[in-house]
């Protein structure tokens, strides 16, 4: 299958439309005001879905949809704040903890709510859209999986994986719509602004760059600390460049900023929660005990070195596989909220673009105390390039 | 989509309760005429604008990323700090605020980073932060809205909460663990 930036944009725009009614719905249905936050299309595999929810307690309401926008809707919340969603749907009289009901008035809700989603697909495919019963899925029995007509290339799906947060609690839950290879083929016809077309292996070719990158900069941060971290998630995603600084969470980061320039120019940001940076820090000075305090003066130089590693790490192997030099520019410390660390890279890019492939990747010990997050942001006209240049041989 | 006959904006705006905390993303704007707390989160660059006629309890709360709409391609008024101003006093306005009793708040626009590592143009060597509060300085005074307080530029981030009913609003650091009322 080919694909053209311009019908990205269009996926995106629909997707954060739908969300937004399928977010009002659910506001107006249980009382909990809800917004969307992020409306991310992910390029991945189907065993990439599959360990995600295989590495979360997840319970979902899953639905079918037919006719215009084919493929399926997964409702999907951590099991705890499903929970709280029931108590809002149920009438205090009744029995919220009864299985039946609390499954019957999920179900309910994720009806009304991809009512709401599909809503504005069917406005600009002009035709009804159809779905299914929903029903109630939890991880274990099966594991939500992909059918093969959504496969857009061998082995890979795109996956719209938009991402609502309750106010009143704080809550984060996402709505997944994993299309069909048809389905996308008619949104792209229908938008089709003559933009240059590309085989959805090449945008695959550079997801596998990205995730060899962040296996290099995984292990050379292991080698620097002794900590056994690991590549939990990296993938390629398409965004509407606002949303970017929401991709992280309110919490403060502690970690490095860079820019790099080449064919491929952009942001990267290396973000580690405090205590993760703090482990960082004793890691490289051993004169620092377990229970040791890390004062400012001391995290700032050996946050700034593990980030230069861990980004030669990370953009060396880019720099292989395109045959070309990318430039670094020195690392520059952030220690603050995670959004206010992105949103000056985001703005920097919005000047010219309204979406963003985001790159992101998320590595961390097994029993995930110690996490590491990197975001990379190349500027989207520049990665167009990349694209048509790769040769055949390299996909 | 109608719910049960109404527009979720008009079942929302029935059930002034329903919402006390009201969030806003990125290139977002919201107005409050029931006493609800309106907040921003995490920003850097970018600039929150707080509008607020105290008399009549009623404010509103943008977060704009970039300067001015004229110099953009972009259809989004939301993204830029004039727009955002001429947006919520309209918004404002709609709710039954006075012009002459608004008055504003800007936080944020810091200077995080140093991106001069590959600058070329003369307009983009100067950082994003300080130009939006520039432009919404400028643009308050074109408007003749008075700049009641301001906490911008530096290089933290900041963190906003606005009281609709009372004007008063709330900044949080999280580098220098400040929290201050203006």
């Amino acid at each position: 299958m080919k694909l053209d930036v311009e019908s990205l944009r269009t996926f995106s725009s629909l997707a954060r439309s739908g969300t937004e009614r399928a977010a009002d719905s659910l506001s107006v249905m249980t009382d909990i005001p809800t917004n969307v936050e992020v409306t991310k299309l992910d390029l991945a595999t189907t065993d990439d879905v599959t360990e995600e929810f295989e590495q979360h307690d997840y319970v979902s309401i899953q639905i079918r949809c037919e006719a215009g926008l084919e493929g399926v809707v997964l409702l999907t919340f951590e099991r705890a704040v499903a929970a709280d969603v029931v108590e809002h749907l149920i009438p205090e009289s009744m029995d919220a903890t009864a299985d039946g009901m609390a499954r019957t008035s999920l179900e309910e809700l994720g009806n009304v709510m991809v009512g709401g989603f599909v809503d504005g697909w069917a406005d600009y495919l002009g035709t009804a859209i159809e779905f299914t019963t929903p029903t109630y899925v939890e991880t274990e029995n099966p594991v939500p999986r992909p059918d093969a007509d959504a496969l857009v290339s061998e082995d890979h799906i795109l996956v719209f994986r938009n991402q609502l947060r309750m106010d009143d609690t704080n809550e984060q839950f996402l709505l997944y719509m994993f299309p069909t290879r048809r389905s996308l083929a008619r949104i792209r016809d229908a938008a089709d602004t003559g933009g240059e077309r590309f085989p959805i292996e090449k945008f695959a070719t550079f997801e596998q760059m990205i995730t060899d990158g962040a296996h290099q900069a995984s292990a050379d941060l292991t080698s620097m600390t002794g900590l056994d971290t690991g590549v939990e998630v990296s993938r390629l995603s398409f965004v509407p460049i606002d949303e970017v600084p929401l991709i992280v969470d309110d919490d403060h980061r502690i970690g490095v900023v860079m820019e790099f320039t080449g064919p491929l120019s952009g942001y990267l940001a290396i973000l580690f929660d405090e205590q993760s940076a703090n482990d960082v820090v004793r890691a490289l000075m051993p004169s620092l005990g377990e229970g040791d305090a890390v004062d400012a003066a001391t995290r700032q130089p050996a946050i700034q070195e593990i980030g230069n590693i861990m980004t030669s790490g990370f953009i060396d192997g880019w720099a292989n596989s395109l045959e070309t030099t990318i430039d670094m520019s020195p690392p520059q410390y952030a220690d603050d909220y995670g959004p206010a660390i992105l949103d000056p890279l985001a703005s920097r890019l919005a000047r010219q673009q309204e979406h963003a492939f985001l790159i992101d990747t998320i590595m961390h010990t097994p029993d995930a105390d110690f996490t590491c997050e990197i975001y990379a942001l190349p500027d989207e006209n520049e990665l167009q390039n990349v694209l048509t240049d790769l040769s055949p041989a390299q996909y | 989509m109608d719910i049960y006959g109404q527009s979720p904006a008009e079942v929302r705006e029935e059930r002034p309760d329903g919402r006390q905390v009201r969030k806003v993303g990125v290139a977002e704007s919201a107005v409050s005429a029931t006493g609800q707390t309106l907040r921003t989160s995490g920003v850097g660059s970018c600039l929150a604008i707080g509008l607020c006629d105290a008399e009549r309890e009623i404010a509103g709360l943008g977060h704009p990323m970039l300067p001015r709409f004229a110099d953009h391609a972009s259809p989004e008024r939301g993204k830029f700090v004039d727009t955002t101003i001429d947006d919520l006093l309209d918004d404002l306005a709609e709710a039954g605020a006075r012009p002459a009793t608004v008055d504003a708040v800007l936080v944020g626009g810091a200077q995080m980073f140093d991106f001069s590592f590959s600058d070329g143009d003369r307009e983009s060597t100067r950082s994003v932060g300080p130009r939006n509060v520039e432009t919404a300085e400028e643009h308050l005074r074109d408007r003749g809205v008075d700049l009641r307080a301001e906490r911008t530029g530096g290089s933290v981030g900041r963190s906003v909460k606005l009281d609709s009913a009372t004007g008063e609003l709330t900044v949080r650091t999280a580098s220098e663990r400040t929290t201050e009322v203006l």
